[in-house]
């Protein structure tokens, strides 16, 4: 039971952040940084950037992006694993344009963590594939 | 500069050696090392001697320009004035209402009359009525008394007819002049049919693309990698077989693409000049595959509009030539042409030999790359061999007996798959159907649905798993990323992508998949906690590359895929946990999940029914633990 609504809030969640997150990444890049903290650590294709500062100026010069989002998932993470804070785990997959370059498939995951009321990414882990 | 530019310092500068033209021309001293063609010219003297026979026969204009002119004359740039000379076929271009030039009706399939656009060469069909059966070699043998030397390209018969082309209107001539004078060996006369005619293309058989993988590792210079295709009909080894290969045809250029591809990725400089290319389509993907490719030479084609050079816009030029092109004559104004070219290819430094001067932009013009694509990741050492480890014995597990991963799960694992069909690969055949009653994509099913397919526990996981199509995994396409690690509370999250067989299902599909694992700190091992499995179709480049190395130990997967098959073990796992959660008696525990197919959780529901409706006998719950 308490799985039940952990889960039902973790969709919930789920379903604003992928909203939100992909739209700030295509349209208001200059707001991504909102999304994380001190401590996360990003993965882009195997190429790690840790902190705010190196994963935001990473995302910030990532050429302009199109999504297509296919398929999202989401798990509530109980036991409060990561610093002892309610957490999800987010993944998302589909396609992705860069630039005008062609359009590339991707997997991609995330552990969210409630920080107060807001959700920060703890982790953010990106793999693209042709 | 306008002005300047068929000066002597412009001359001076022109890098890539057109060979065929030189002999008008004194270029200066100083051509750049990366373009110089290697020594020993692919013409002999014969062919020059007879394109610069050709060169004057065609430039009836040269004495009707002013003087400095002369010498750049066969090399129209984007300057004005260019072509307005009486008898310049240059003022035929662009249509005189009526006639159709000899690119259009090239283009059409039409055969091209007095064109010479391309130096003096004019292919004409020879066809022989009845050749056939008087053999090639007999035909040869009796043809030289025409008394001109020729080269039968792309020999062969049609119907009765034998059929060949000559690419010189002189030797045209003197095969018709032998018309009639030859006695056939059946006593007829050897008539002999000649007529201008667009070009022959050499078909790309077997033996035809092993020649031209051989001409294009002779063109090809490793030094300064450069592949120097200029004037590729001229080839003198490819002549002398009878071979004639149109860079113009997209076959052929796909076949050019993919010797480079396969044998020079790593070409810097490519001269496709003089080739009679009207399109740059079929050159589409040269950026992919020749990403080192930063100077081209396109001088002496027939490009005509900006689109050719959209085509190739992916390229990261340096250098380009455009020069003897019809675009460049479109262009006025040069710092227009300049403009045009340079919008497409900005970090153009060299344009037909003149040095762009720095093109001033803004900060946020620079475009930002992203990082080449990098394997697995891993933090340290010991979580690359402890992540190995796992994935090692989970896969061989997975794929021969899922039952026995029940160890590798927690006791309250969290666990959901979600299959997704990727419009990348929506050619693939096979559909996913097997994965979406339990599936848990989110953008698809509702809330009802979501609850169903989020398995909690390992038992229901396990069960999931082993009612999912046997499978065979190919470990050499696992990419892994560690995404999360806690040292302090021995939390570690690791994905990994990859591809595996269904083994049992028709026609063997293969799927890609990504699955999540975050796993806590277990004695010396890891227990997964949460799992999410993401399944797709895969893309054409995956399948290509799908089991390309064999497995090490080819395993002869048991395959149960019933549910029926589960150990009794794992039965009597799942009638305690029955148990406890239902409060019925093992007896009747093992009842209700065998009468719901050991589906752990169709029984949770189908005794919570019952149990609601009344319907279950008091006595089922005595005895319950």
């Amino acid at each position: 039971q308490e799985i039940k609504a952990l889960s039902k809030a973790a969709d919930t969640a789920c379903e604003q952040f992928v909203k939100l997150y992909y739209e700030t990444m295509e349209k208001r890049r200059h707001m991504v940084s909102k999304f994380y903290m001190d401590s996360s650590t990003l993965l882009w294709n195997g190429n790690p950037a840790k902190g705010l500062t190196e994963v935001t100026s990473f995302l910030e010069n990532v050429p302009s992006t199109k999504y297509v989002i296919e398929g999202m998932d989401t798990h509530p993470m109980p036991g409060e694993p990561i610093v002892d804070q309610k957490s999800i785990l987010v993944t998302t997959s589909g396609t992705v344009q860069y630039e005008d370059s062609n359009s590339k498939g991707f997997f991609q995951n995330f552990i969210l963590t409630a920080q107060g009321t807001t959700w920060k990414i703890v982790s953010d882990s990106m793999r693209t594939f042709e | 500069m306008g002005n300047n530019r068929r000066g002597e310092g412009f001359r001076g500068k022109k890098p890539f050696g057109h060979q065929g033209h030189d002999n008008r021309q004194s270029y200066g001293t100083s051509r750049k090392v990366s373009f110089r063609p290697k020594k020993g010219s692919y013409y002999s003297s014969k062919d020059k001697g007879a394109l610069l026979a050709a060169v004057f026969d065609e430039d009836d204009r040269m004495g009707e320009e002013p003087g400095p002119s002369h010498s750049n004359s066969r090399y129209p740039t984007y300057s004005r004035g260019r072509g307005k000379g009486r008898g310049n076929r240059g003022s035929f271009r662009g249509g005189r209402p009526g006639t159709i030039d000899g690119d259009r009706a090239r283009k059409m399939g039409l055969p091209v009359g007095r064109d010479k656009d391309d130096g003096g060469v004019q292919w004409h069909k020879v066809t022989i009525p009845h050749g056939k059966k008087c053999g090639k070699d007999w035909l040869m043998q009796n043809l030289q008394q025409c008394g001109t030397p020729f080269v039968p390209f792309h020999f062969h018969t049609e119907s009765h007819s034998s059929v060949f082309y000559v690419n010189d209107r002189l030797q045209a001539n003197s095969l018709r002049a032998l018309s009639r004078q030859i006695d056939q060996p059946s006593g007829h006369k050897l008539v002999i049919i000649t007529s201008p005619s667009s070009e022959p293309s050499s078909s790309l058989t077997e033996e035809n693309t092993k020649l031209l993988e051989e001409c294009l590792g002779r063109r090809y210079n490793a030094d300064t990698k450069m592949l120097n295709l200029s004037n590729l009909f001229k080839d003198d080894v490819l002549s002398a077989q009878g071979v004639y290969f149109a860079l113009n045809r997209p076959t052929i250029a796909m076949a050019v693409m993919d010797i480079i591809k396969t044998s020079a990725p790593q070409l810097e400089i490519l001269d496709l000049s003089s080739n009679r290319i009207f399109s740059m389509k079929a050159y589409r993907k040269l950026h992919e595959v020749a990403p080192c490719l930063n100077r081209l030479n396109l001088g002496s084609n027939q490009l005509k509009i900006e689109a050719d050079l959209d085509d190739l816009k992916k390229l990261q030029l340096v250098e380009l030539h455009m020069d003897g092109n019809p675009i460049c004559n479109k262009y006025d104004d040069s710092a227009e042409y300049i403009s045009m070219v340079r919008k497409r290819f900005p970090r153009l430094l060299t344009l037909d030999g003149h040095e762009l001067p720095p093109a001033i932009g803004f900060d946020l013009d620079v475009k930002s790359a992203l990082p080449s694509i990098k394997g697995n990741f891993f933090p340290n050492d010991n979580i690359r061999d402890l992540v190995c480890r796992f994935l090692d014995q989970y896969y061989s597990l997975y794929d021969t007996n899922r039952q026995a991963l029940l160890e590798a799960y927690h006791d309250q694992v969290i666990f959901s798959m979600c299959p997704f069909y990727s419009k990348l690969a929506s050619s693939y055949p096979h559909k996913l159907n097997d994965y979406f009653s339990d599936g848990r994509n989110m953008s698809r099913v509702d809330q009802q649905r979501r609850q169903k397919a989020l398995k909690v526990g390992r038992l229901s996981v396990v069960a999931l798993l082993d009612s999912m199509p046997a499978t065979q995994h190919d470990p050499s396409s696992y990419v892994v990323d560690v995404n999360y690690f806690n040292e302090a509370n021995g939390i570690l999250s690791f994905t990994v992508l990859g591809l595996f067989k269904e083994t049992v299902t028709k026609h063997n599909p293969i799927r890609s998949f990504s699955r999540t694992f975050v796993t806590q700190a277990q004695g010396s091992g890891i227990v997964i906690v949460n799992e999410e499995f993401m399944i797709t179709n895969p893309v054409s480049d995956q399948l290509k590359r799908a089991f390309q190395v064999p497995a090490p130990t080819p395993s002869s997967s048991p395959v149960t895929t019933s549910s029926a098959a589960l150990t009794p073990e794992l039965q009597q796992e799942m009638v305690k946990r029955f148990c406890m959660d239902s409060r019925m008696n093992p007896e009747w525990s093992q009842k209700c999940l065998t009468e719901n197919a050991w589906d752990y959780e169709k029984s949770g529901k189908m005794f919570q029914d019952l149990h609601a409706q009344g319907r279950i006998p008091p006595e089922a719950f005595i005895g319950s633990p």
